[in-house]
């Protein structure tokens, strides 16, 4: 034993050490076996458990949206792919230089990029979204140098396509991406970040509707967040799609009424069945293109329609209201026959036009400089003369005239299943109180008012709706888009007697038809029925008067009734030949000999509002 | 040796497994094809050092610790930041200089401690090994590497005892460290007891009884008071991550995207396991890259998760064979030099072991310390391959009991 330095220690010593070492070092050992004893035997199902929830990662998906058809079933709105690029989660730096080498290709600026980040800072966890809706040539560019482009991966997703573009805008609407203050609503709790939501139009007021169910997928994840597949135990819960509704529109129709309303920079037009209160069709101008708002709209473009002069995006059918002018007139011949002022031959009052009237210190003036001469309740109505109507205003007076206006229900909104109808006003003794002061204002206003002048305003679709209602005499329906069961949409009676309503008719044809009309260029030329209608000129204090006109075909038992207003269009008259067009491709539409030529009209109009 | 060889192969196939991921991986590097390079060398290395005798080793013992040193310090003076890898010229392998300087410390402490001949028994006598030590040991914590340090103190340890040191005396050199310890759970009030109070009560009692030269008791009384007293500033002085690291220690839910991650993704790897394990190749936690450092620092936890218990067992069991018999080498060899060195590599071994596996469990802190002959990493293979040949030639010379 030849120990040196510990030569002291025996044999016996060494033994013990090594003994005590040996049990010293293997207590350790004990404790932590005896440790992964208690994680792997005893609790091993929470640790599995949350090892699988680990790897497993809850996916929404956002169900597609139900399609749109016309009446005829031809899809208006549809759904179509669109692809977008993604970054996984990556540390902050990694990102910005992966954005970086993307700039090139996704034509982001130093400003674009930084923005990302920002928005990724807030957002860790989740890919961010770098672009959407990528045309084809990139796409097949970043599949082709996808090595080059870590952490990148492309996502499909169905965006929404609106077959006719502008044509249909105002009608159907459009969709955004649903925001994170929306998702926070009761109302939307079932839906899922990036889920298209209605903004306007029929896609809003039917969103219930098209939304569908979201579905649930199960996939595999990695520690980074990227998926790797669908996830075995777990079966998806497939999306369910919106219902598909079917609309009252006729998109030949509407193709038509919107090849009509090129000319027009500033209007609208609708046209709609009076006896079951379906819109046929319906158009207001300027236009935009939905396709461009549900495709991610750059901020610029959309602060550039939405502050455009021209209010691209308002539908002046349901939300421009205007001074209905001499297209008021039947109303105001409606209530002096409820009043007995006519006989039922319509004769009762007579009076002679010399070009205006004098009422206290005011003089009215008749359209007609030089007068109309002897008018009576037919001719005033074919001639639009002023002076008449003032006469017969008088005889009503003011507080008569507006309680029929009130009760009628004419200048309320219509309910047409649309959001943000806007109402007409019909103006009363405590409005003018209000808005003028008591005492500054005289019983005069009803000779304005009579003629549809003054601060009475009604929108081209409760014109249509009163136009409807004298069509049917006197038959009442809520108008609407939705193709439905018409039962849903009956209207009250109102009080008008049908007799009475049925006298407008004929010089309500006279208007088109008589050598006198003021529409009298706007005739049916070749058609044995005939149509009738009034035309109207809305004083306008800013500029040119606007140009309306209403009409209905046929006369005798009409099937549509379309109102026009053409902004600063001057004159009903001017206007008239819109809706006799209107009415000769209804007639085309109707008859189908013309059909075809209406078809290969639209198959362009088609190709050129796709693009 | 046998033992030495299963458990290489356990490592080879565990990082060969490690390696299979099926998430899309950023470094194409496959750890497998180079640890089986890396295992080469070491096999070189082993048939090289076990030719040489240990009086040579006993004899350049210090010329090799203070070749080491130097390295050790022309790294801290020449590197930027955390390099702590030294490229032998000319080649493309790296060397992590702290690694040998374990086995280059060994065999310094136990040229000095075989070189006394007197008892060691108190602290004067305890200066010079500790130095020995603290020296490489300050070193490498300045690299900064915690975990390599920690190492350094249980060759200490180990090695003291062997040498005859008192436990008392272990005991007390320990002392100052579990009264930080415990001083902090205390700041930092995780539970209710003043447990660093009751610590130096006990200690005072230990110091009074086992009657311990007045000074060194006084010594040691007042470094206890000092680390208890110092370390609230000492914890006010650390940087925030710093601090972060340790509170996450204690409580890894507190941070479970962050710095707690690594711990819970790896509690959660062994835990699903179960008793049998999810298979080779199987694990889910690993496949996904759920667990961090699968290649290195929680290669144990992938045992743990593809293998179950049973993996886990037998791979702690192989480890404790494995110590038992360098433990029972060191009882028997003929010098003493050999036998302290012997022992020294088992307390080396045996550091490693424990705190990377209790590291995987959350009982220690995570400090990177690869685990022997299984975790990847070349510069530790070759050192455990240098110590192995170290004890070969040990038992080659061994007295014929």
């Amino acid at each position: 034993m030849g120990h040196r330095g510990l030569q002291s220690e025996s044999v016996s010593d060494r033994l013990f050490k090594a003994q005590l070492a040996k049990i010293l070092l293997a207590l350790p050992f004990l404790i932590i076996l005896a440790i992964f004893f208690r994680y792997q035997v005893l609790h091993t199902s929470e640790y599995s458990l949350h090892s699988e929830e680990n790897r497993l990662r809850r996916i929404e998906m956002p169900p597609p949206r139900g399609l749109i058809k016309d009446r005829n079933g031809m899809v208006v709105a549809e759904n179509i792919p669109s692809y977008s690029i993604e970054l996984y989660p990556q540390p902050v730096d990694s990102m910005r230089l992966a954005l970086k080498r993307l700039s090139v290709l996704l034509d982001l600026d130093e400003n674009e990029q930084d923005q990302l980040i920002q928005k990724f800072r807030h957002r860790r966890q989740s890919p961010l979204r770098a672009a959407t809706d990528i045309n084809e040539k990139i796409l097949a560019v970043v599949e082709e140098h996808r090595s080059e482009f870590p952490g990148i991966f492309i996502r499909s997703d169905m965006k929404r396509s609106y077959v006719y573009g502008e044509i249909l805008a105002h009608v159907l609407g459009y969709v955004g991406e649903i925001t994170e203050g929306e998702m926070k609503k009761e109302r939307y709790s079932n839906y899922t970040m990036g889920t298209l939501i209605g903004r306007s139009g029929i896609e809003a007021q039917y969103e219930s509707l098209l939304h569908g169910e979201r579905g649930i997928k199960f996939t595999e994840v990695d520690a980074r967040g990227r998926e790797l597949g669908p996830f075995r135990d777990r079966p998806p819960v497939l999306p369910r799609q919106g219902k598909d509704i079917q609309l009252t529109i006729d998109i030949r129709l509407q193709q038509a009424m919107n090849k009509l309303m090129e000319e027009v920079d500033i209007g609208s037009m609708v046209a709609m069945d009076p006896n079951s209160g379906e819109i046929l069709a319906m158009v207001s101008k300027p236009s935009f293109d939905p396709n461009l708002l549900s495709s991610g709209i750059s901020g610029d473009e959309w602060q550039k329609l939405l502050f455009h002069p021209n209010k691209p995006f308002l539908n002046r059918t349901i939300q421009g209201t205007y001074p209905p002018g001499s297209t008021f007139k039947p109303f105001t011949a409606m209530v002096g026959a409820e009043l007995g002022i006519f006989r039922k031959d319509g004769s009762g009052l007579e009076t002679v036009c010399r070009g205006g009237l004098q009422y206290g210190k005011r003089f009215f003036k008749c359209w007609k400089p030089g007068g109309h001469g002897r008018m009576g309740y037919f001719q005033a109505i074919v001639q639009s003369c002023d002076t008449y109507f003032y006469q017969l205003g008088i005889k009503i007076g003011l507080e008569k005239f507006c309680q029929y206006g009130r009760e009628s229900g004419f200048f309320a909104i219509t309910g047409i299943d649309l959001p943000n109808e806007v109402a007409g006003l019909i103006p009363d003794e405590n409005w003018y109180n209000r808005y003028y002061g008591p005492g500054n204002w005289g019983p005069g206003n009803v000779l304005n008012l009579s003629i549809g002048q003054g601060e009475i305003s009604l929108s081209p679709l409760e014109l249509a709706g009163i136009y409807a209602y004298i069509a049917t005499d006197g038959k009442r329906f809520r108008p609407h888009l939705l193709l439905q069961d018409i039962n849903n949409c009956h209207l009250p009676d109102l009080s008008f007697s049908p007799e009475n309503i049925e006298l407008l008719r004929q010089p309500l044809t006279g208007v088109v038809n008589d050598p006198q009309g003021t529409a009298r260029a706007s005739k049916l030329w070749g058609q044995t029925l005939l149509m009738a209608g009034k035309t109207g000129t809305a004083q306008n204090p800013h500029g040119e008067d606007h140009g309306l006109f209403v009409g209905f075909y046929p006369a005798n038992s009409p099937e549509i009734v379309a109102a026009v207003v053409v902004e600063h269009g001057v004159h009903g008259s001017t206007t008239a030949p819109l809706i006799r067009d209107l009415m000769l491709a209804y007639i085309g539409l109707k008859e189908g000999g013309k059909k075809q030529e209406i078809a290969g009209l639209s198959s362009k109009q088609i190709s050129s509002g796709i693009q | 040796m046998a033992v030495v060889l299963i458990l290489t192969t356990a490592g080879l196939m565990m990082i060969y497994s490690a390696d299979q991921i099926q998430t899309i991986r950023l470094s194409g590097a496959i750890y497998y094809r180079k640890q089986l390079l890396w295992l080469l060398i070491a096999l070189t290395s082993f048939f090289l050092i076990s030719a040489v005798n240990t009086r040579a080793l006993e004899a350049s013992a210090y010329l090799f610790y203070a070749i080491m040193i130097i390295l050790l310090v022309y790294l801290k003076a020449t590197a930027s930041g955390v390099e702590r890898w030294l490229t032998i010229p000319g080649t493309r392998i790296n060397l992590q200089p702290a690694e040998l300087s374990k086995i280059a410390t060994i065999l310094a402490l136990a040229s000095y401690l075989s070189s006394r001949k007197k008892r060691i028994d108190t602290l004067k006598a305890l200066i010079l090994p500790i130095m020995i030590v603290m020296v490489p040991a300050g070193l490498v914590l300045l690299q900064p590497d915690l975990g390599t340090s920690i190492i350094f103190f249980f060759i200490l340890c180990g090695m003291l005892y062997w040498a005859g040191v008192p436990l008392i005396y272990l005991f007390l050199l320990i002392s100052p460290i579990i009264s930080f310890f415990l001083a902090l759970v205390t700041l930092l009030g995780h539970m209710r007891l003043p447990l660093w109070g009751l610590f130096f009560v006990f200690l005072c009692i230990m110091i009074f009884y086992n009657r311990i030269y007045l000074m060194d008791a006084v010594i040691f009384t007042l470094v206890n008071l000092f680390t208890g007293v110092l370390t609230s500033p000492l914890w006010n002085s650390l940087k925030p991550y710093q601090q972060n690291r340790i509170l996450v220690f204690f409580q890894p839910e507190r941070d479970p995207q962050g710095s707690g991650w690594h711990i819970i993704q790896s509690k959660v790897a062994i835990g699903s396991g179960g008793l049998f394990g999810k298979g080779y190749l199987e694990g889910t936690q690993k496949n996904l890259a759920f667990l961090p450092a699968q290649h290195t620092d929680f290669i144990f936890s992938l045992i743990g998760e593809e293998f179950g218990f049973l993996g886990v067992a037998f791979i702690l069991i192989l480890f404790l064979f494995l110590i038992h018999r360098i433990v029972e080498l060191s009882r028997i060899s003929s010098t003493s030099f050999a036998s302290l060195t012997a022992f020294g590599i088992a307390s080396l071994f045996f550091g490693h072991i424990i705190v990377n596996v209790g590291m995987t469990v959350g009982v220690m802190p995570i400090t990177g310390l690869p685990l022997p002959l299984i975790s990847y990493g070349g510069s530790f293979l070759l050192t455990c391959y240098i110590a192995f040949g170290i004890l070969q030639r040990i038992y080659i010379e061994r007295s014929g009991v």
